[in-house]
C-alpha cells in the first residue's frame, strides 16, 4: 500500500505533462512556491503517519492553507518589491529537511527492532520515535 | 493493537497522502513546464505581460521603418517626375540628391572598411565582474571606433546596418547596446565608406581605439578592406521639432 502515494505522483505527473499548461499569466509564477508548501505538508503528513498522530482534516487544511499562504505570500512580496518568496522557500525547505531526518529516524528504528526485516510492512510495536 | 484497528489507522493515512501526492505532481509539473516556458521567452516572475508589450511594440517599430522608406522613395520618385519637366526642377533634384547622402535618407556605396567587434569568446570563466567586463564589446567602444573613422574622413557610416546620422546615439541599455533606439549585439559590424587605406590605417594605429582589446584577444576585432560597400538608408524618424531656420545676421 506504501507505493500508491508514489504512484499517484507520477500520475499526477503524466496528466500535468500530456495536459496544457492552465496558468500562463502571472499566477503560474506563484506554483512553484505553492508546490513547495505541498511536498512540505505531504512529508509532514508522512512523519504524522510515522508517528500514529495522522489527522486527515489536519493534513488536508494544512495542505490546502500552506498552499495559498506561500503563494499568498510570494504575490504581497511581489507587489512591494520584497522577495517574500524566500521567507517561504526557507521556512519550507528547513522544514522539509527536519521532517526527512526524522522519517529516516523512525524507519531506522523500526529496520533494528524488525531485525532487518520489510521496512514497508504495518509497524508492529510503537517504535516510540526518538 | 488488532489487526482492523491497524487497518483503519493505515487507511486514514493513505488516502489523503494519495490525493495529496497527485496534486503535488500536478502543480510540480506545471511549475516546471511554466518555468521552462519563461526561460525561453526571457521573462521571470511576472513579467510575461511586460515581454508581449516589448514584442508588439518592436513588431509596430519594424512596420513604421517600412513605411518611412516607402515614403521617402515615393518622395524621390515625384522630384525626379518633375525634374524630367522643367530645368530648374532638375538642378534642385541634383541638390537634393547630395543633400539626402548627406543625411543618409538613400543607399550609399563606395569603397571603405568594415570593423567586426565581438565579445570574446576566450574570457576565463572564474574572474570577478570587473575582469569579465572587459572582454565584452561596450557601448563607448563602437562610440570611439566610430568617432575614430570620421576623424579619417569616413563619409557614411553605418552600425549593424543602421545608418548612422548626424542625430544618431549610440549607448548601452541594460545588457544591450541601442543604436538609435535599435538593440543591436555581438558581433558589431561598423561599416565606413571613404578612403579604405586611411581608414584602416587610422583604427590600426598603435595605441589607438583597437588596440585594447587586440591586447585582451585578437579575435575581438576583425577590420577588413572593401572595394565596394552597401550601406542603406537610415530608416528612422527625421521629425524636427524645436530647431527651425534662422533669419540670417545682417552684418
Amino acid at each position: 500500500m506504501i507505493w500508491m502515494p508514489l504512484l499517484a505522483l507520477i500520475l499526477g505527473v503524466l496528466i500535468a505533462w500530456w495536459l496544457p499548461t492552465p496558468s500562463k499569466g502571472v499566477l503560474g509564477n506563484y506554483l512553484s512556491v505553492a508546490a513547495l508548501a505541498g511536498m512540505d505538508t505531504i512529508i509532514g503528513g508522512m512523519r504524522a503517519a510515522l508517528e500514529r498522530s495522522f489527522d486527515r482534516v489536519v493534513f488536508a487544511s494544512g495542505f490546502a492553507v500552506n498552499m495559498i499562504t506561500a503563494a499568498g505570500l510570494a504575490y504581497f512580496g511581489d507587489q512591494i518589491g520584497l522577495d517574500l518568496f524566500l521567507a517561504a522557500v526557507v521556512v519550507l525547505g528547513g522544514r522539509i529537511f527536519v521532517n526527512l531526518s526524522l522519517i529516516r529516524r523512525h524507519l531506522l528504528s523500526r529496520v533494528e527492532t524488525n531485525g532487518g526485516g520489510d521496512v514497508s510492512a504495518p509497524p508492529a510495536a510503537d517504535p516510540a520515535g526518538q | 493493537m488488532n489487526p482492523s484497528d491497524r487497518k483503519t489507522r493505515q487507511s486514514s493515512w493513505l488516502m489523503p497522502l494519495t490525493i495529496a501526492c497527485a496534486l503535488l505532481g500536478l502543480m510540480g509539473t506545471w511549475a516546471y513546464k511554466n518555468e521552462v516556458v519563461n526561460r525561453e521567452t526571457g521573462g521571470g516572475r511576472a513579467t510575461p505581460l511586460a515581454t508581449s508589450i516589448l514584442k508588439t511594440a518592436r513588431q509596430q517599430d519594424d512596420e513604421y521603418r517600412e513605411e518611412i522608406i516607402a515614403l521617402r522613395g515615393k518622395l524621390a520618385d515625384l522630384e525626379q517626375a518633375a525634374a524630367e519637366r522643367s530645368k530648374l526642377a532638375k538642378v534642385m533634384s541634383d541638390e537634393m540628391q547630395s543633400v539626402r547622402v548627406f543625411a543618409g535618407f538613400v543607399d550609399v556605396e563606395g569603397p571603405g572598411i568594415t570593423i567586426l567587434l565581438r565579445d570574446s569568446p576566450n574570457a576565463p570563466t572564474i574572474v570577478s565582474p570587473e575582469i569579465a567586463e572587459r572582454y565584452l564589446i561596450h557601448d563607448i567602444d563602437i562610440v570611439r571606433v566610430v568617432n575614430e573613422l570620421r576623424a579619417a574622413g569616413a563619409e557614411v557610416l553605418a552600425v549593424d546596418g543602421h545608418r548612422l546620422t548626424s542625430r544618431s546615439f549610440i549607448r548601452c541599455v541594460g545588457p544591450v547596446i541601442h543604436v538609435d533606439g535599435v538593440p543591436v549585439s555581438s558581433p558589431f559590424t561598423i561599416q565606413a565608406i571613404g578612403d579604405p587605406e586611411t581608414l584602416k590605417s587610422a583604427v590600426d594605429l598603435p595605441g589607438g581605439v583597437l588596440s585594447g582589446m587586440r591586447a585582451l584577444d585578437q579575435e575581438m576585432v576583425e577590420v577588413i578592406v572593401e572595394e565596394k560597400l552597401r550601406i542603406p538608408a537610415y530608416s528612422g524618424s527625421s521629425k524636427i521639432q524645436y530647431a527651425k531656420p534662422a533669419e540670417p545676421v545682417k552684418s
